[in-house]
């Protein structure tokens, strides 16, 4: 015996519908991602890891020398400096653009322009990525400013592309803070 | 990024690029004001860049093209670097296509080897012209909109057909 049509649109239609939802929950984003533990080289020349700031909150910024936008985050995260104790967060500014020629003579001279035309001293760690751009590669594919904010048990809590504010970065800061 | 407050900054931020890459800016070669024409192109576009050099020939010219999002505050990775022939007495010159439908703006920068050496240019800025093709800008999309839309469309034609069937 053929079944009513009538009886199976309603039950086709709602399993297309439950598909959808089902294909909607997958474009969200997780975002309690645990990030690698990378590593980087100083200005200093010393080799860090993400891991070696365990139990704080860490604001990566991928930037580069030759990025304008790069250069207008600086005052946002000296910002960041000045407002938050280094024993809760602690700031990476890691020069992304070693692939494109970026050397830590151009970061250190940079970060000496900021001393001698506005007298302000960007007192957090600054480093390198390696010639292969292995942290480009993961972090900083789009472009650069590129920003994360990983939790006190290094899981990225956040991230956003470009130029960031520090009234915004302070909020997911504060959420970071206060996250388990 | 657009207020005030940050007009200052820039100007601040262009000086402090123009000196990072004027010292390594050495005697022996000159070079000339970068040219782009359009002055003023589309993004996705064709330009075409020249420049004179003066002083000992470079054995190989090449010019970097960085696109840039000043809305949104973001420089692509994916940096040009174009060789440029040598055209006419010191006068170099190539065409790069743009690649960034949302880019707001382009620097330009002219690196040639002397002697080994590589010496390089101030920057060029070149703002975009708006892009005007009905495009979303910024490229976004709404994810699984037209699936939805396709959904309800079946939905109602099955309802539709069973009903005439029945009819």
């Amino acid at each position: 015996m053929m079944i009513p049509i009538m009886k199976i649109i309603p039950f086709v239609f709602i399993v297309f519908l439950f598909m959808v939802l089902l294909f909607f929950s997958g474009c969200t984003e997780e975002k309690n991602d645990t990030g690698d533990d990378f590593s980087f080289i100083t200005l200093g020349g010393e080799m860090k890891r993400l891991s070696d700031f365990s139990g704080k909150v860490v604001v990566l910024d991928c930037m580069a020398v030759n990025c304008q936008p790069c250069m207008s985050q600086m005052f946002e995260l000296k910002k960041i400096s000045e407002n938050y104790s280094t024993n809760d967060v602690v700031i990476l500014s890691i020069d992304v653009w070693v692939s494109n020629g970026e050397t830590a003579f151009m970061l250190q001279e940079m970060i000496n322009e900021f001393k001698k035309q506005v007298n302000i001293t960007l007192d957090w760690t600054f480093g390198l990525d390696d010639p292969e751009g292995t942290i480009e590669n993961t972090y900083a594919t789009e472009g650069v400013p590129s920003l994360y904010i990983y939790d006190k048990k290094g899981n990225i809590y956040y991230s956003h592309v470009g130029y960031e504010s520090y009234a915004d970065l302070a909020t997911k800061i504060d959420e970071a803070l206060l996250k388990n | 990024m657009k207020n005030e407050r940050t007009f200052i900054p820039i100007i601040i931020i262009i000086s402090i690029i123009g000196t990072i890459t004027g010292l390594v800016v050495a005697a022996g070669v000159t070079f000339g004001a970068i040219t782009v024409t359009p002055s003023e192109p589309a993004a996705l576009s064709t330009v075409t860049i020249s420049v004179p050099i003066s002083g000992e020939a470079p054995s190989e010219v090449r010019v970097t093209v960085e696109e840039c999002n000043g809305r949104t505050g973001i420089c692509y990775s994916d940096i040009q670097n174009v060789s440029m022939p040598l055209i006419s007495s010191s006068i170099y010159r190539t065409d790069v296509t743009l690649k960034h439908s949302d880019a707001t703006y382009i620097t330009c920068k002219i690196v040639a080897k002397i002697s080994g050496v590589w010496q390089e240019s101030s920057e060029k800025r070149v703002n975009l012209s708006e892009n005007t093709n009905g495009n979303n800008g910024d490229g976004k999309k709404t994810p699984g909109f037209e699936i939805v839309v396709f959904v309800i469309a079946i939905g109602i034609s099955l309802i539709v057909i069973g009903r005439k069937r029945v009819k």
